[in-house]
């Protein structure tokens, strides 16, 4: 293609002499290729990027003001806000339990998934089945589901003698609520999980059974190691996700309120109120590159130790 | 000895299968109720306690979400 191209261009010419001018001009043909998507990243991600950073400086409330106030909104953030610390720590309780215990939840069920059962093929679409529900009305589905007098799962707790918690009416009780609605949704993961199991050669368990493993050492040091990338990408991009969890906040609390004792309000959230509701914009984007260094520094901590336990089958990286 | 194995494998089998079964209702029924709960009536999905499997799915019913339906698709 390139060889075609540089032929009709030098025509009449030696093609070598001229190889730096074709090679000039592709690249700018390349440049112009991509000019839609690179126009759209300019002006639609790394401009807001920059704008939001230099308006973090600034007391701007997106009408009347924009003036620069240094370091303001930070030391508003960490001296002055009651709500952004508990909005801090109901994102890292959320964090802390949600992740391992979905990423668990999809590697037992992936486990399962692929045994040699009848109708197997059956179960798969049903465990899978919840995650291609998404959006608001799941949510509001789960408000149903979850109320305390009518909702199914207490009238199911009750079956059994069991008085169910007051869910989202209840403050130590709102997080794990959502948690188990997205322990309900570990479809998506769990066929990842599913597909790298599948992608294990056989021959593996066959010689360790030879060497007389049992089903718990197969599982340590066979199973765990090959889904170990696997393993490894799901922490990192629900570790992210689970940060910058919202609309579940948003829509189970009222319209943002946050819910029972700000139980529900997550740091996404309270950026949100401050920035749509207040218009103090220029805290808001204080606020969202906080949470962007806290993810970075953590997705930064999940690189350096993965060399120690991720596996790679074909050499390193 | 064999075949003590492979009873053994057939009872795993039918551990396994009651264990996925239960759990699919489980996440099954989220559904059922959504999809339940979009045939019933206003008075009926008020009711306390719900009904899960004798309700009446009136024609009018079905009637009327199938309108709204369809008007919205339309619009």
């Amino acid at each position: 293609m390139s060889e075609n191209k540089s032929n009709q261009n030098g025509r009449g010419k030696a093609p070598k002499k001229n190889s730096s001018k074709v090679n000039r001009k592709e690249g700018l043909q390349g440049y112009l290729f991509i000019a839609p998507w690179l126009i759209g990243l300019v002006f639609f991600t790394l401009g807001p990027l920059l704008f939001s950073l230099f308006g973090s400086f600034t007391n701007y409330d997106v009408t009347s003001q924009m003036d620069f106030i240094g370091f303001d909104n930070y030391r508003r953030m960490f001296t002055n806000d009651r709500l952004f610390w508990i909005s801090l720590g109901n994102t890292l309780y959320y964090v802390a339990i949600s992740v391992p215990l979905t990423i668990i939840g999809a590697i037992v069920i992936a486990l399962l998934m692929n045994q040699k059962i009848p109708g197997i093929r059956f179960f798969r679409t049903i465990y899978y089945l919840p995650s291609i529900l998404s959006g608001v009305g799941v949510y509001f589905l789960w408000m149903q589901l979850l109320s305390p007098q009518t909702g199914l799962i207490n009238i199911v707790l009750s079956w059994f003698g069991i008085a169910g918690p007051a869910w989202l009416f209840d403050p130590d009780w709102t997080k794990p609520a959502l948690i188990f609605m997205n322990m309900w949704r570990v479809g998506g993961s769990m066929l990842l999980y599913l597909a790298s199991l599948q992608g294990i050669s056989p021959d593996l368990y066959e010689a360790a059974e030879l060497d007389g493993a049992g089903i718990g050492k197969k599982f340590l040091h066979i199973t765990l190691p090959m889904i170990s990338p696997i393993i490894f990408f799901d922490l990192v991009t629900s570790l992210i996700g689970s940060f910058q969890v919202f609309q579940e906040a948003y829509v189970m609390s009222a319209n943002g309120e946050g819910g029972p004792a700000n139980s529900l309000l997550f740091f996404n959230l309270h950026m949100w109120n401050k920035a749509f509701v207040q218009f103090d914009m220029g805290y808001a984007m204080a606020m969202s590159w906080i949470l962007f260094i806290i993810v970075f520094i953590l997705t930064m901590v999940n690189l350096f130790f993965a060399p120690k336990w991720v596996h790679y089958q074909g050499g390193e990286k | 000895m064999k075949g003590n194995r492979k009873k053994q494998q057939k009872m795993q089998r039918y551990i396994l299968f009651t264990l996925l079964s239960f759990g699919a209702i489980l996440l099954l029924s989220p559904i059922w109720w959504m999809a339940s709960t979009s045939l019933k009536s206003m008075s009926e999905i008020m009711q306390y306690p719900p009904t899960f499997w004798q309700m009446n799915f009136t024609s009018r019913t079905i009637y009327i979400h199938g309108k709204q339906l369809i008007l919205l698709a339309i619009r």
